[in-house]
């Protein structure tokens, strides 16, 4: 109990319920057999068969094996001109020359690029001029629990006889940038592409747990919300908590951003004149969009580092620069 | 004002809110792809796979303590399955309780397949089918005695032949040479056939099947000619002491498995999961004792018998022609002859 502040404000913690709207029109008026609930017999499996062939057949030429310094993994080149998706602790360290393998063997140079600690986002780009295979991005929140999805990735290396490695699993469910299948997933896949029944890319792979339906992956929206960040090279990485600036406010999701319930006496948001009510939209220049997004783009500064913190009060915009405070206080 | 999907708390917990977010609509396990919804649409292709499926036991008295499942194969008794992880004694369990004593046919080494028979009528058996046209995503079930489920999953990979790669000591080999007059042993690995003969770190091999060695080249050269659950003889030194030990050789992935990370992660796999003509790799999540059994396709001929479980993310089938041809060598007599076959 080193921080007995902290154990206080996290014990007074209030929950309540929340609620979770189905968006599903698709799923009321199936036309397609994964668009049903499951299957319901032999001639959806079919239906099913069928457009994972057609997924694999447009993406097999846009994977790649990553041979980095710390092991093999695995990406999707998602740009023609060579923009890789793959997992952060694939890529590493930005500004570094790794090498990717295409399903026929060829290899390529690549640099890496920016990662995300929050997501395992990372990104790399061929630094060889040419037109790539490549596949494209799912648009913003186009997926759900129970989506049918495929994984592909390299387990255990690069193995030319054996090719990629696809399996198929559905959506579980989706929460902090993170999606959950039941896609079994193992060591080397990682950075590897999941794709909705569509072939667009939704999430890429990160990382598992002993029980074989926790095979979890970085959204594609991860890698959406930090991509000028990411391709510039930058290395977010979210701080452990007594390391972290602290803002001190108690707040709610709402739909334009993020609703202050309470100020802290004394704290950072109190000195900076954040008053309850107001609505928190962005971080600096992020955008902010959930609770889970206020805390990350916190959780990456330090205390004493002056942000600005935008909002809306009465409707109308403000932005109020502060210094954060310390848990420590 | 905006609609409030409200959990508030103070800013400390990023741990609470992936709590629970992850509540949010969480699919249903009956919805998941091993789950019964995606299992009932296999029900007409998969329905006499279940009566063709068998499970392999030690004892008559324990048909719940499964080694291995088996395919009946014939209208007279004939079941294949899994070679390596046969039991002495072969007890065969059906699917409507029956318990019966086989007896061991022959072994085919080339893929590891096994031949046995019984003495009964067996009503159902499988129908080969083709495999040539299997691919990716196709859809495959497997299943497991007990489980009111068939077990699903699709090809993942291409077809292809898996390497043997030769039997090991179990055993990490430290320095070697003329001066200490062999190879020093350093770490021995626990499930390892080198732990069960009593072989100890710090002792010298100084010479293996009567052969001398002095190097680890030649000693490995030896070994790797051999297959896993091969003899070998050893002559070793400790200290003032000469001995001579038996080891039975292990399979290089079960025996090092502990040193890596995707065997850790990955439960209980097959010990023998290389050294086949030809596999075709899918992700139906099975234990390594319900290897052996039969796998179907959608047109609900069996397309081959579950041989390897390589780790969380992989299962081998070897395809119905290599089953058949492992079949023939054995009828042939082309086969490891089959030591002490019980007799019924």
């Amino acid at each position: 109990m080193l921080h007995g502040t902290l154990v206080l404000l996290v014990a007074a913690v209030i929950f309540s319920a929340q609620s979770s709207p189905a968006k599903t029109p698709d799923a009321r008026n199936p036309t397609k057999a994964w668009e049903k609930a499951a299957p319901e017999g032999v001639e959806d499996l079919m239906a099913i068969q069928r457009q994972v062939d057609t997924v694999w057949e447009s993406a097999r030429h846009a994977i790649v094996g990553v041979k980095a310094h710390e092991g093999e993994g695995s990406g999707v080149v998602v740009s023609e001109d060579g923009y890789v998706l793959t997992a952060g602790h694939v890529s590493g360290e930005p500004g570094r020359m790794i090498e990717l393998y295409f399903e026929d063997g060829s290899s390529v140079t690549a640099e890496t690029l920016g990662l995300a600690s929050y997501a395992d986002s990372g990104m790399a780009k061929i630094t060889e001029e040419g037109k790539w295979p490549f596949v494209p991005m799912a648009k913003a929140n186009s997926y759900q629990s129970g989506d049918w999805c495929i994984a592909i990735g390299n387990p255990n290396g690069y193995d030319k006889d054996r090719g990629f490695v696809l399996r198929l699993g559905r959506i579980i469910s989706i929460f902090n940038y993170t999606i959950r299948t039941d896609c079994k997933i193992v060591g080397g896949d990682s950075g590897g592409p999941l794709f909705d029944m569509d072939g667009n890319v939704i999430g890429i792979h990160s990382r598992i747990s002993f029980n074989k339906e926790d095979n979890y992956h970085a959204t594609i929206e991860a890698f959406k919300k930090d991509w000028n960040k990411l391709v510039d090279g930058r290395e977010l990485r979210v701080l452990k908590q007594h390391r972290r600036g602290f803002l001190g406010i108690e707040m709610a999701e709402v739909d334009n951003g993020v609703l202050v319930r309470n100020v802290v006496p004394k704290s950072a948001a109190e000195v900076a004149g954040i008053l309850a009510g107001d609505i928190i939209t962005h971080i600096n220049s992020d955008k902010v969009e959930s609770v889970h997004d206020l805390t990350i783009a916190i959780g990456m500064h330090k205390p004493d580092e002056e942000i600005a913190v935008k909002l809306l009060r009465e409707e109308k915009v403000e932005e109020f620069p502060l210094r954060l405070g310390s848990w420590r206080k | 004002m905006a609609k409030i999907t409200a959990y508030a708390f103070l800013f400390a917990a990023l741990l609470v809110v992936s709590a629970v977010g992850e509540e949010r609509a969480e699919l249903p396990a009956r919805m998941r792809i091993i789950g019964e919804a995606v299992s009932q649409a296999f029900g007409e292709p998969a329905e006499n796979l279940e009566a063709c499926t068998v499970a392999i036991c030690s004892s008559r008295n324990d048909p719940d303590d499964v080694l291995l499942l088996g395919a009946v194969v014939s209208p007279d008794g004939f079941i294949v399955t899994k070679a390596s992880d046969l039991p002495a004694r072969i007890w065969v369990a059906f699917a409507d309780g029956e318990i019966e004593r086989a007896k061991l046919i022959g072994k085919d080494r080339v893929n590891d397949v096994a031949f046995l028979k019984i003495d009964r009528a067996t009503a159902e058996f499988v129908s080969w089918g083709s495999t040539k046209e299997l691919k990716r995503g196709h859809w495959l079930a497997s299943v497991v005695p007990g489980d009111n489920v068939f077990h699903v999953g699709v090809v993942s990979a291409n077809r292809r032949s898996l390497a043997r790669s030769g039997g090991v000591l179990g055993v990490m080999l430290g320095r070697d040479g003329a001066g200490i007059g062999g190879i020093m042993v350093g770490q021995v690995m626990e499930q390892s056939g080198a732990r069960a003969a009593g072989l100890e770190r710090g002792d010298v091999i100084t010479a293996i099947n009567g052969e001398q060695v002095l190097t680890t080249e030649e000693l490995k050269e030896i070994i790797t000619s051999h297959d896993a659950q091969d003899i070998v003889v050893l002559n070793v030194e400790r200290g003032v002491e000469e001995l001579e030990l038996s080891v039975e050789l292990g399979h290089r992935a079960h025996v090092f498995e502990r040193t890596s990370r995707n065997q850790l992660m990955s439960g209980n796999t097959s010990k023998r999961r290389v050294g086949f003509n030809e596999i075709v790799q899918h992700d139906i999540p099975l234990e390594a004792q319900f290897m052996g059994g039969p796998v179907v396709g959608l047109d609900g001929k069996a397309v081959g018998l579950n041989i390897a479980r390589a780790n969380r993310a992989e299962t081998y089938l070897l395809p119905a022609e290599e089953v058949l041809s492992s079949i023939e060598r054995i009828l042939n007599g082309e086969i490891e002859v089959a030591e002490g076959a019980s007799d019924l």
